[in-house]
């Protein structure tokens, strides 16, 4: 739902927030690159456009404490971005409380976590002290590492090793590089938020 | 601009339906409420009075006009419920009493708007056509009371009570017009059978109505509830 009256242009609808609650409407076409929508009916915009438009409302006004409800659902990955990239700029002197079920994305932008299930508060502290009982690593090599990791399983392109702690990661690149691996690419596999959020 | 203004704006851009439909009435009333002086004489003689009874029943449809006419208000006020918008106001502080008025000053502004022009358009027909300056205050009083009521209690009964207003199949279905007819129609038909009451029988109505309203318009920091602006 993105309360934007939808007969009305994208600029008719940002004047009308700001006669209601004050604020700069071209601070917020210049902010969301609105300019070029700014006479378009809200009614004929892509989904992405609106998601736009529905969030530049809330920066009419400068504000203390931002609270976003979704704010990525339903838009193609670059306005995503777009908006990923405006919450973390608006984060580093602002407070931004925003709802996600999208696991990757609140890791990837958030810097404390509130988990809440069955609208229990299951957990809040910084996403960085979420631990898992295991981490599956995947280790893609441009040459066959397989005698070198006989305990890994081949899954897509990657070695996958698990492992108790992160810590085990760097001890594990060091034994593969002497032993002649050439390394492409190193990843963790599994989200820790996805773990937590399915513990009981 | 005003939220008030915004708010009548908009409601006419959103369903003009009404508003012609409004108009139309409006005017046919005007059109009764003077026909009669303009007919031949022998169409009229009969043994009620209905050059006074005419322009009595153009109160009621006058009336009904202005309740049309400013229907589109509560129509988007559901629209704007359903979309989230007063979701959003209520974040940002506005209170739900203050967006409250704003639609009930827009449907009453509209309604006003178009009962002053129908009124002052009656009179001045009226005048050139013969009726009694008396007759003509007299229907303008009442006309501009009932339907002023009528809108107010209509308009505050649908935006407090949302089983009023029904969305089935994406149609806005309006059942808390009802609300409006059912007082009014009385106007319509009584008069014709107790043709000697016809006034007071219209003053009567006016004054319920009117007491009706005052009567919501106290009870409307219990109706108008926060949780009743969420989609």
């Amino acid at each position: 739902m993105n309360a934007i009256p939808e007969e009305m242009t994208v600029l008719d609808a940002l004047k009308y927030y700001a006669e209601i609650e004050g604020g700069d409407v071209d601070r917020v076409l210049d902010l969301l690159n609105l300019k070029e929508l700014k006479d378009s009916k809200y009614n004929t915009l892509s989904q992405g456009q609106k998601k736009r438009v529905s969030i530049g409302k809330i920066f009419l006004r400068d504000r203390d404490l931002y609270l976003l409800d979704e704010p990525t659902s339903n838009v193609d990955p670059k306005v995503s971005k777009e908006i990923r990239d405006i919450l973390i700029k608006l984060s580093k002197d602002k407070f931004v409380l925003y709802s996600s079920h999208n696991l990757y994305e609140a890791k990837e932008i958030g810097t404390y976590l509130i988990l809440i299930k069955n609208g229990q508060l299951k957990f809040f502290d910084k996403v960085e002290n979420v631990k898992m009982k295991h981490y599956r690593i995947g280790i893609k090599s441009l040459n066959d590492i397989s005698r070198l990791l006989p305990e890994a399983k081949l899954e897509n392109d990657y070695y996958v090793v698990t492992v108790d702690s992160p810590k085990m990661v760097a001890g594990i690149i060091n034994d593969l590089v002497r032993g002649g691996a050439e390394l492409a690419e190193v990843r963790e596999l599994d989200n820790p938020l996805q773990e937590l959020f399915e513990e009981d | 601009m005003t939220f008030w203004r915004v708010t009548m704006r908009r409601s006419i851009n959103l369903s003009k339906t009404y508003v012609i439909i409004g108009v139309m009435l409006a005017l046919y009333g005007t059109i009764l409420s003077n026909l009669l002086p303009l007919l031949p004489t022998n169409t009229v003689n009969t043994p009620i009075d209905l050059t006074s009874i005419f322009p009595l029943l153009s109160v009621a449809i006058l009336s009904l006009s202005a309740l049309l006419f400013s229907m589109p208000v509560v129509m988007l006020f559901v629209y704007d419920k359903n979309n989230g918008i007063f979701e959003y106001l209520l974040s940002t502080g506005l209170d739900q009493l203050d967006i409250f008025k704003g639609y009930v000053k827009a449907s009453l502004l509209l309604a006003a708007s178009l009962l002053t022009f129908v009124i002052v358009l009656n009179t001045v027909i009226g005048t050139f056509v013969g009726t009694s300056l008396t007759l003509l205050a007299t229907v303008a009083i009442l006309t501009f009371s009932i339907g002023v009521s009528v809108v107010f209690l209509v308009t505050v009964s649908m935006i407090a009570f949302s089983s009023l207003q029904k969305t089935r199949m994406g149609a806005n279905q309006p059942l808390g017009v009802s609300i409006g007819i059912i007082p009014v129609f009385p106007a319509l038909i009584l008069p014709f059978i107790f043709p000697s009451y016809a006034l007071i029988i219209d003053v009567s109505l006016a004054a319920i109505i009117l007491l009706a309203s005052i009567g919501l318009l106290l009870s409307i920091g219990k109706l108008i509830l926060r949780e009743k602006l969420l989609p």
